[in-house]
Parts: structure tokens; C-alpha cells; sequence
């Protein structure tokens, strides 16, 4: 799952990155910095996505951070990140790990449909 | 509480061998890596560090270079340089530089944790006061004119700033990756605090240079706004439960329409002043209906560290764009899908 979001991972400025499915299960989580609270202890997302609805993306900037929600009905992205983040780069990586995302989950199924094939033959 | 120790060398080996030595004072201090200077610096940045332990030779920024960068911006931060090329002359040059102690390579635990904790002893040696108000304890400071460092720990959230003073006078502050004034407005926001006086202030540059009065009837009013903010976020989650609370949350409401029509009006020209045209505003307008979308955003931000939350941007399927700027009543800023975002992020930020 990590070679997926590794284009927004390795930016320098993005400090954690959690993608969760269209009901707030999460599915991966990695942060470089320490947090108070571990997020995958947080036990409200499904409250956030649903709160998220029409919502096609969404930035919060905070003192000294700014976080980047995509939502998508593959799931939902969140990227924390130091203010100075370069936004356009985060958003286009974004929308590229969510179009891998895609084809790795379409692929899986195909290739179980052609192992049955082989089977009956 | 455990205080935060960042030890910094490139010997691998032994930061691993440190941190399993120094696990049984797991109560006393909790250990932060750091593989050279500049990693060192990062993490200063971003977490509350009480003490570092630095090895002098190391690649790239080395002992000397994060002493000078610690003396700098981070003053208050004792550090004790380890080395395996230790002299009598390495030793003076080491607390010329401003090293608060000092030990030669190969050590034992125990004498690190003997040296910790004496460096330690005089971030609290003028006494630690608890369940005090901040704000009437640093008029105090101001009135008798005293030179000191406080260290102020929010229990409930675990944060910590400092503020240095000298002759009563704010110098500077710092909290998280917060300086200056800035930085007291989020210290003097917090409740329940422990306060840790050191009698010696190692600040020397003036970097606040507000009178120390001032900043500290801002600080109150922001306090005071941040609170009502907060209230606010608390009624709507609570509303169900509680019908009381609908009548609060009217009487709050009213007390604040009048200042509605100010906000629109101020966010208005600050825009047009700033951006003209260009802005692509479409509409601006008090809502509170994205409220519990800000809510989870404020909840996040706590989460993961990130202070209070000033702005936010929404784009939903439609393609419909709005900036969402809190407070007693949301200020929404619907803009056009074209507007330049990060533009009206800084504008908007102001």
C-alpha cells in the first residue's frame, strides 16, 4: 500500500498521510511525526465521512500545519502537511495514487476471474 | 511527566544502546533519536524538548554547529555534548561555547542520567506553581520587574511554551514550531496550567517588541474569542442532547449578529484591497451549515498537533468553491472554481 501514496510520501513537507474507504475504515496510515493521539485510535471517521458527503476536496490551514482531505468513492485521502507545503504538487500526487489505487483494486478481481477460468478448463 | 531528552549522534549503535539503557528511567525521561545535526533541528521543531544530548562529531551539521543553532533559537534548551575526542581543551571549548555539560565517550548510563538530571534541576529552580491564572502571574513578573524563563505546561493536552523575561520585560516565546507574539497568544490561551520558573533568562535579543502589556490584553481578547469559538463548536455537537442549550446558543447568536455584518464587511474589502478583481469572488456570507465539517477539521488539527484552526477551502461535486473562515459565525467566501487558491489562502489568512 506504501509504494501507492509514495509520490505524496516522499514529498519533504507532508508529515503523515491516512486513506480511508467511503465509510472512514482505514485502510493506511503512516505519519513521520509523533502524535499526541495515535490516528488510528481515532474512532470518529465514519462521523467525517459522512460529514464529508458532497465534499470533493477540502484543505484546513491550522498555526503551524494544513491538512488536505480528497474525498473519492474509492475512499477517502487525508494529507498532513507543514505549512509551507507545495498544495498543487500534494493535489496532483493525490489524484494519482487514488488512479492507482483504482486500477490495483479493478486488476485484483480480473485475475481472480481468469485463475477460475483456467480452473475449469 | 517524563521529559523530552533528544540525543543526537551517528553512531546508530549507540542511540539504540542509549535508549535501551535509559528505558528503566522511562518515568523520568522519554528518550527522542536523532541521527545527525540537522535531524536534531527537525525534531526541536517539532516536538517540546527539555534536554540534548549531542555528540560533537558528526556529519554534515556537527556538535558545535547545533550548540551555536540551540543558542540561538531554542536558548533555553540545555545541551550536554558527548564525544570520543575529548580533551581538556575540547572540554573549555565546549562550555565557551555554551554547553551545559559535558562527557567523554565511553560512559556509563548512569553517569549520563546523574548529568541529565543536574542539568535538568535548574529548569525548575525557582519553584513550580500550579492552578494559577498565566496572565495575572506575568503581570507580576512585570511589576516586580523580574528576569526568569517560564516553562508552561497544558496538562490536559500535554503542550509546553516558554516566555523570557528580563527586567519584567517579554523578550520572546515559544511554542511548537510558534515564536514571539504569536506564540503568547497560544501560551496564554490555555487553562490548568503547571508553571516552571527558571531564575535566569538566556534569551539576548528583544525579539517581542510590543510592550509586554499590550501583547497581554491581546492575548485576553483572542482568548476570549477562541473560547467563544469554542463554545460555539460544543453547542453544536451537544444540541440534541441538551435543548437547553438552543436558547444559549440564540442569546449567543444574537449578541454576535452585530458583529456579522463588520466581518462581511471587513473580509470584503480586505479581499478587494489585496486582490481586486482578480479574486473571483461570487458571494460572502454568514452559514453555519459546513460548522460540523470544521468541527472534525478542529478535531484533526488537535490530533495531530497542529494548533487552531484559522481557514478552511471546500470544493464540492458540483464544482462549487467556498473558503470557510471560523469563528462566531462561519464567514463563507463562495469564489468562483478559477479563483487563485493559494492566493486567497495568504489573503484570507491575514
Amino acid at each position: 500500500m506504501k509504494e501507492l501514496f509514495q509520490d505524496v510520501l516522499k514529498m519533504k513537507e507532508v508529515r503523515g498521510l491516512l486513506f480511508l474507504t467511503p465509510k472512514g475504515e482505514i485502510r493506511f496510515s503512516h505519519f513521520i511525526q509523533n502524535n499526541k493521539t495515535d490516528p488510528e485510535d481515532i474512532d470518529w471517521f465514519s462521523q467525517l465521512a459522512e460529514q464529508l458527503g458532497s465534499v470533493h476536496e477540502a484543505e484546513f490551514l491550522f498555526d503551524w500545519a494544513r491538512l488536505y482531505i480528497r474525498n473519492s468513492r474509492y475512499g477517502i485521502l487525508l494529507i498532513w502537511a507543514k505549512l509551507n507545503a507545495n498544495m498543487a504538487m500534494i493535489r496532483l500526487n493525490c489524484d494519482v495514487s487514488l488512479s492507482n489505487w483504482e486500477q490495483s483494486s479493478q486488476r485484483k478481481p480480473q485475475e481472480n476471474r481468469r485463475g477460475g477460468f483456467f480452473r475449469r478448463r | 511527566m517524563p521529559k523530552n531528552i533528544l540525543i543526537a549522534d551517528d553512531d546508530q549503535e549507540l542511540l539504540l544502546v542509549l535508549k535501551e539503557g535509559l528505558e528503566k528511567y522511562k518515568e523520568e525521561f522519554n528518550v527522542l533519536l536523532a541521527g545527525d545535526g540537522e535531524a536534531a533541528i527537525q525534531k526541536l521543531e517539532s516536538s517540546f524538548v527539555s534536554l540534548v544530548v549531542a555528540d560533537l562529531k558528526m556529519p554534515g551539521m556537527d556538535g558545535f554547529s547545533l550548540l551555536a543553532q540551540i543558542s540561538e533559537y531554542y536558548p533555553d534548551i540545555p545541551v550536554i555534548i558527548i564525544t570520543a575526542y575529548g580533551s581538556s581543551q575540547i572540554r573549555e571549548m565546549v562550555h565557551q561555547n555554551g554547553a551545559a555539560g559535558y562527557l567523554e565517550k565511553p560512559f556509563m548510563i548512569d553517569d549520563l542520567v546523574q548529568e541529565m538530571r543536574s542539568v535538568l534541576q535548574k529548569e525548575a529552580e525557582g519553584g513550580t506553581l500550579h492552578g494559577i491564572s498565566l496572565p495575572m502571574f506575568l503581570q507580576l513578573i512585570d511589576m516586580e520587574q523580574k528576569t526568569c524563563t517560564l516553562r508552561v505546561n497544558e496538562k490536559s493536552r500535554n503542550l509546553e511554551g516558554v516566555l523570557f523575561f528580563r527586567d519584567g520585560e517579554l523578550l520572546e516565546a515559544r511554542t511548537g514550531t510558534q515564536h514571539g507574539e504569536k506564540a503568547v497568544y497560544t501560551i496564554l490561551s490555555w487553562d490548568d496550567v503547571l508553571i516552571s520558573i527558571q531564575n535566569t533568562c538566556s534569551m539576548k535579543e528583544k525579539k517581542i517588541n510590543r510592550d509586554s502589556q499590550a501583547i497581554l490584553m491581546d492575548a485576553m481578547r483572542v482568548k476570549d474569542e477562541t473560547q467563544a469559538d469554542a463554545e460555539d463548536g460544543l453547542e453544536l455537537i451537544e444540541e440534541e442532547e441538551e435543548e437547553d442549550q438552543e436558547s444559549i446558543q440564540a442569546a449567543v447568536k444574537d449578541s454576535a449578529h452585530s458583529d456579522s455584518e463588520t466581518n462581511i464587511e471587513t473580509v470584503q474589502s480586505h479581499i478587494e484591497y489585496r486582490m481586486g478583481e482578480k479574486s473571483g469572488v461570487l458571494d460572502i456570507y454568514q452559514d453555519d451549515s459546513h460548522d460540523d465539517i470544521l468541527y472534525y477539521g478542529r478535531l484533526l488539527g488537535e490530533t495531530l498537533s497542529g494548533g487552531s484552526l484559522h481557514l478552511s477551502f471546500i470544493q464540492d461535486t458540483t464544482g462549487g468553491c467556498k473558503f470557510l473562515i471560523p469563528g462566531h459565525n462561519t464567514t463563507v467566501v463562495s469564489v468562483e472554481p478559477n479563483s487563485p487558491r493559494e492566493k486567497m489562502i495568504q489573503v484570507l489568512q491575514k
